[in-house]
């Protein structure tokens, strides 16, 4: 039986763990055969997907990788219909501590990967005429908390990017929307420490710490054909912590 | 592109079986197109509206598309007549899981014009219909431990509008913006009951009550086609996939949002941070 996704290629940037992991196992059900990026070794996502899965080791961060990841879809499969921008880094600092270097860093991982991955997907996408860009920004913009302001300046722009290149893309039938988590139960904060999270998970009507398979729906029905009139939009995923319009 | 291609759709089937929707509005367009595909993912659909002719037409389409509606002549603004509703659905079907506030109306007039009346009468069509369905089926969501409120708003509550010919907006903007207010409260009020309620703000949609005043006016027709990034006009399926989403369990952590389905005409005019 065909299903959503039956036919996709699609391109999940963290793919090797927490959110990622769950995307692209989500998007494979559905029938898709996905590129799993990661600065690690994806491997044990991909021996968890099969035959559906191929892997790339590269960093985000960097033009020269994209353009090797281009290549590849390109080589491989001679297309590519969706990305993920799903990789980001949260490092903690507040504006006495806050380097250069954390500042440039959280940027390039969280922002400059978005441009990169457009500069080089969307001529791919163009080919066909159809494509869908989903960037992960967060909810944490609707309450910020201290140590963070290198963070929240790369998820908004996060919005404002995903704003301007829906602008650009639109005519070639390629919608591009954010989804905003809020904190979630993952690899990645398993060392804050659990008061952390409670106190943002208590603010949200659903009471509960989220998980990564709360993402999954929302980017299925985003990269579908199913979504195909919504584009520029901000979806807040985040058991209703963002609570203002 | 042709448009064949871009209203072709994923698969429905089994995305909402066990579940007992209720859909106001189903006589005409977007309503209507939402109720047959709930039914057609498996749904229990319940479906009201004030005008009888609308819902002949729609349980004609229903019998053409081989599903079942259960359908009601409901004034979703008449508090006793809703409720009456409400409890004959959930008695005869053993409960309530999703309620769809798509009926409503508005008087579209110059604010120059406007009389207090015709607002009074436009909040009445825009909020009053939320509101009351809302209020009826409250107690069976909570009895069922849960459920999804999906409440149609629309881009004119998030941005102001030109007036076309004599289509004057104030009150419908008003109530629009009331929809999207309640919505997120109604968030955060019925998250310990386990309900989400969400929003869906569509841009201008092409239905076939629009179509001939697009097709007569060169103004209409540059807001329905000149308004999205994407380059056609908006359909009652665009509306319909996007409340089957937010009515359904894939968006089991979705609350208080308001879901733009627009081809992008918010993007282009710029409005708040989210939209």
């Amino acid at each position: 039986m065909s299903k959503s996704h039956s036919g996709r290629i699609a391109l999940v940037t963290g793919a090797g763990r927490g959110i990622g992991r769950a995307i692209a196992i989500k998007l494979a059900e559905l029938d898709a055969k996905v590129i799993l990026v990661d600065r690690e070794d994806p491997g044990e996502t991909a021996a968890l997907i099969g035959s559906a899965a191929t892997s790339v080791q590269a960093d985000v961060s960097r033009d020269e990788e994209w353009a090797r990841i281009a290549a590849l879809a390109d080589a491989t499969f001679g297309r590519c219909d969706i990305v993920v921008n799903n990789a980001g880094i949260y490092p903690t600092a507040r504006i006495e501590d806050l380097t250069v270097e954390t500042w440039r860093r959280t940027l390039a991982v969280n922002l400059d990967a978005h441009f990169f991955s457009a500069r080089h997907l969307v001529p791919l996408m163009r080919r066909h005429g159809w494509g869908r860009f989903v960037n992960i920004s967060s909810s944490s913009i609707g309450t910020p908390l201290p140590g963070n302001s290198h963070y929240m300046a790369s998820k908004m722009g996060v919005i404002g990017f995903v704003r301007g290149l829906a602008n650009d893309v639109a005519e070639f039938g390629i919608t591009v929307n954010a989804v905003l988590p809020t904190i979630v139960q993952t690899p990645g904060t398993k060392d804050a420490p659990p008061e952390f999270a409670e106190s943002v998970w208590r603010q949200q009507a659903i009471k509960r710490f989220s998980e990564p398979n709360d993402l999954v729906g929302p980017i299925a029905f985003l990269t579908s054909e199913d979504a195909h009139f919504i584009t520029g939009q901000a979806l807040p995923v985040d058991g209703g912590l963002y609570k203002v319009g | 592109m042709s448009t064949t291609e871009l209203l072709s759709r994923g698969p429905v089937e089994g995305r909402l079986t066990g579940k007992v929707a209720l859909v106001t509005g189903v006589g005409s367009g977007q309503g209507r197109e939402v109720a047959l595909l709930f039914a057609e993912a498996g749904a229990i659909v319940a479906g009201c509206d004030i005008n009888p002719e609308g819902l002949k037409g729609t349980a004609a389409l229903a019998a053409a598309r081989d599903v079942k509606l259960d359908l009601a002549q409901v004034d979703a603004s008449d508090e006793a007549k809703v409720a009456s509703w409400v409890d004959d659905v959930a008695a005869r079907h053993g409960g309530v899981d999703i309620l769809y506030n798509n009926g409503a109306g508005a008087h579209f007039v110059p604010f120059g014009d406007m009389t207090l009346s015709q607002w009074h009468d436009t909040l009445r069509l825009e909020l009053d219909t939320v509101f009351i369905p809302s209020k009826a089926v409250w107690p069976y969501l909570i009895a069922r431990g849960g459920g999804s409120i999906v409440n149609i708003a629309s881009i004119a509550g998030m941005m102001g509008g030109e007036v076309i010919g004599s289509a004057g907006a104030a009150a419908h903007a008003t109530g629009k913006g009331g929809v999207i207010s309640f919505t997120r409260q109604l968030a955060t009020e019925g998250g310990v009951h386990g309900i989400r309620v969400n929003a869906i703000s569509p841009g201008p949609i092409v239905t076939p009550a629009s179509e001939a005043v697009v097709a007569a006016s060169p103004d209409f027709r540059k807001l329905f086609e000149g308004m999205p990034l994407l380059k056609r006009s908006g359909r009652p399926v665009d509306v319909a996939y996007a409340g089957l989403f937010l009515a359904s369990d894939e968006s089991a952590y979705i609350t208080g949002a308001n879901l733009t389905v627009d081809g992008g005409a918010t993007a282009k005019t710029g409005i708040s941070v989210l939209s």
